[in-house]
């Protein structure tokens, strides 16, 4: 079990990185990320028992993110530009994070912080979304603080019911 | 129903009705005329590689699964048990031996023949000839180049007589090197709230959207960011003027016969026009600018970029490798699925690339994607408004005014891509399909558009 201080530490720190992302504040959430990191999220598809191994693409295949720091970098300046249409007017997001676990990363100042997922938008009159699913996030102290080394999501549904993902997960 | 075609397409004005994007009636003709007859993609080949593998898919409303069998050869049937209804398969994709009911247990093979029937002579006492109850069989499927389609109608032409003059552009698509295409690993699937029509005719003739739609993705420099480089630029750019002339885009416009049609980028110089694509790109399209050249013939080795649809539902974008079909979900709610496309034989970097460059642009959260989304949408919801279905859509750009081609790598074809003349097109093959003319009078019609039958690669 993770020593309780380091545990509000790390909640604090999810906590406050999805206040960013629901306060539009693009620009300071992507300052907790590393110049290195990694933004993934594969694709699932439904398959039976013993086909696990299947369910969900492989780093090589498909999938919705497979972003570094410039990709993401430029999907906030799209949205800042005013014509970025599936984010005009902007989407209205709600992040909810839970049952947070936190187990060893790969280096000394590393963590690897698992947690259940749900993100939910709404846009325009009655449009709505929402996204679940699980997140496997790489957090690596850096000068004293955290950063978001990789960020893995895991989604739970094999046809996704949103018209697009121009949001942040 | 009371559905008059000639009212719903004017040919002469270019103009469509809304009725079309939104009438449950309108809709039923479409799933008894569209997809009960026309070829309808189902799998590339390279999904269903090994005996036994299957795929699950759509055609019209119709839940289909597609086998390899152990005899190697590629089946198609209706996933739906012939016992009490359930479906019989429940996974997207997979490999198995047979299917077997989840209700009663009625199993049949990889070719849909009923194998099993649990109980059998105690409770039929012979009375059950297998044979007559099997899956029911898409009576038709036949391939091109990798791509393996389905026909409900017995009757229909032959796929390569269906798909006629897109061939020039397929095989482009699926035939530049000697190994052909494969898709890469998982199926993007995706709602949206939109007539499934909205999304075929922009695809294969709407180069009036992007400097609009895709307003933003042009500024941040999306080009760049998507081929996976470190220049996209962080400030935005402006974007191309909206007003003027449009500068010279050497190019054409096919719009065909039975809906279908493409519009094909020609480059100044393969060396100039891919000088911005990264490494290993930009040498893979070098080293195999011969290959592509000696199989498809000088103009193919020309092309930069092609949009193409396949009547209905299929459509390709070279330029982001991707190919996707719009199932529908009624009238106002279409499943989007898409793949992307490669070389097979391209090295594990270039089809990497290749991938990175076809999700950034054109999958749910690609930058060009997520904006057309909401258009589509919001089109299809005032098509449904009492006063506004009365007022019909604007097709005619440049009616009137073609510049058509003598010389063309197909018989219709227009010198320019500056025009609507593609969507019209696809809206007088839907009205010809719709109105439910026969396979005969479709080909007179062709045949009256498109010139006496023509082979793809006239040029060659």
């Amino acid at each position: 079990m993770a020593d309780p201080q380091l545990r509000s530490e790390i909640e604090e720190f999810l906590y406050l990185e999805a206040e960013l992302l629901d306060d539009r504040r693009l620009d300071d959430w992507l300052d907790l990320w590393t110049e290195d990191c990694h933004y993934w999220m594969p694709i699932r598809s439904t398959r039976v028992r013993g086909d696990e191994e299947d369910e969900l693409t492989k780093e090589w295949e498909n999938s919705y993110f497979d972003d570094d720091k410039q990709v993401m970098r430029q999907r906030i300046a799209k949205v800042e530009t005013r014509f970025s249409w599936s984010e005009e007017p902007p989407s209205r997001t709600r992040h909810l994070l839970s049952n947070i676990r936190i187990r060893p990363g790969g280096g000394p100042d590393e963590l690897v912080v698992v947690c259940n997922f749900i993100v939910y938008r709404t846009r325009l009159s009655t449009d709505e979304d929402k996204w679940v699913g699980e997140r496997q996030d790489t957090l690596r102290r850096t000068d004293g603080s955290w950063k978001i080394a990789e960020r893995k999501l895991f989604l739970d549904e094999a046809v996704l019911k949103s018209k697009n993902l121009s949001v942040f997960l | 129903m009371s559905v008059n075609v000639d009212e719903l397409v004017d040919r002469e004005r270019g103009l469509v009705s809304r009725r079309i994007l939104w009438d449950e009636d309108v809709y039923q003709l479409e799933l008894d005329h569209i997809f009960t007859r026309c070829w309808l993609f189902l799998v590339h080949q390279s999904q269903i590689s090994k005996p036994g593998q299957y795929f699950t898919t759509w055609m019209g409303d119709e839940p289909v699964i597609v086998t390899r069998g152990q005899d190697n050869r590629i089946y198609a049937m209706i996933n739906s048990c012939r016992h009490r209804g359930n479906r019989v398969c429940r996974a997207d994709a997979g490999q198995t031996g047979s299917f077997m009911c989840a209700y009663h247990g009625w199993t049949y093979g990889l070719d849909g023949s009923l194998i099993g029937v649990p109980g059998d002579e105690d409770r039929y006492q012979g009375d059950l000839d297998r044979s007559q109850w099997g899956l029911v069989r898409v009576p038709r499927v036949e391939s091109y180049k990798g791509l393996v389609f389905g026909n409900f109608d017995p009757t229909a032409p032959s796929l390569e007589e269906y798909l006629g003059q897109t061939r020039w552009a397929l095989d482009y698509i699926l035939d530049q090197r000697d190994g052909g295409t494969e898709a890469v690993g998982g199926v993007y699937k995706w709602l949206i709230n939109s007539n499934w029509k909205l999304g075929a005719d922009n695809i294969m003739g709407d180069n009036y959207h992007g400097a609009v739609t895709h307003r933003s993705a042009s500024m941040v420099g999306h080009m760049t960011m998507a081929r996976g480089e470190g220049n996209g630029r962080r400030r935005p750019q402006p974007a191309l003027p909206l007003e003027g002339k449009l500068p010279p885009r050497p190019g054409f416009t096919a719009p065909l016969a039975w809906g279908h049609g493409f519009m094909t980028d020609l480059q100044r110089s393969r060396e100039a026009d891919f000088a911005d694509y990264p490494e290993p790109l930009r040498g893979y399209y070098r080293d195999t600018q011969p290959e592509l050249e000696s199989r498809l013939g000088p103009v193919a080795a020309q092309v930069k970029k092609i949009n193409l649809t396949v009547f209905p539902n299929l459509c390709f974008n070279t330029s982001s490798n991707t190919m996707r079909v719009w199932h529908p979900r009624g009238p106002h709610k279409t499943e989007v699925w898409l793949w992307i496309v490669v070389d097979k034989d391209a090295p594990a970097e270039v089809k990497r690339r290749m991938r990175q460059v076809g999700q950034r642009h054109f999958s749910p959260a690609g930058l060009f994607e997520q904006d057309d989304m909401d258009n589509w949408e919001l089109s299809t919801r005032a098509a449904g408004g009492r006063i506004s279905r009365n007022y019909p859509l604007h097709y005619a750009m440049g009616l009137g005014h073609e510049d058509w081609a003598t010389d063309g790598v197909v018989t219709r074809q227009i010198n320019a891509i500056k025009d609507e003349s593609n969507q019209r097109a696809y809206y007088s093959g839907w009205a010809d399909f719709v109105s439910g003319a026969s396979w005969d009078e479709l080909r007179r019609r062709r045949e009256a558009w498109e010139g006496a039958p023509a082979l793809a690669g006239a040029t060659r």
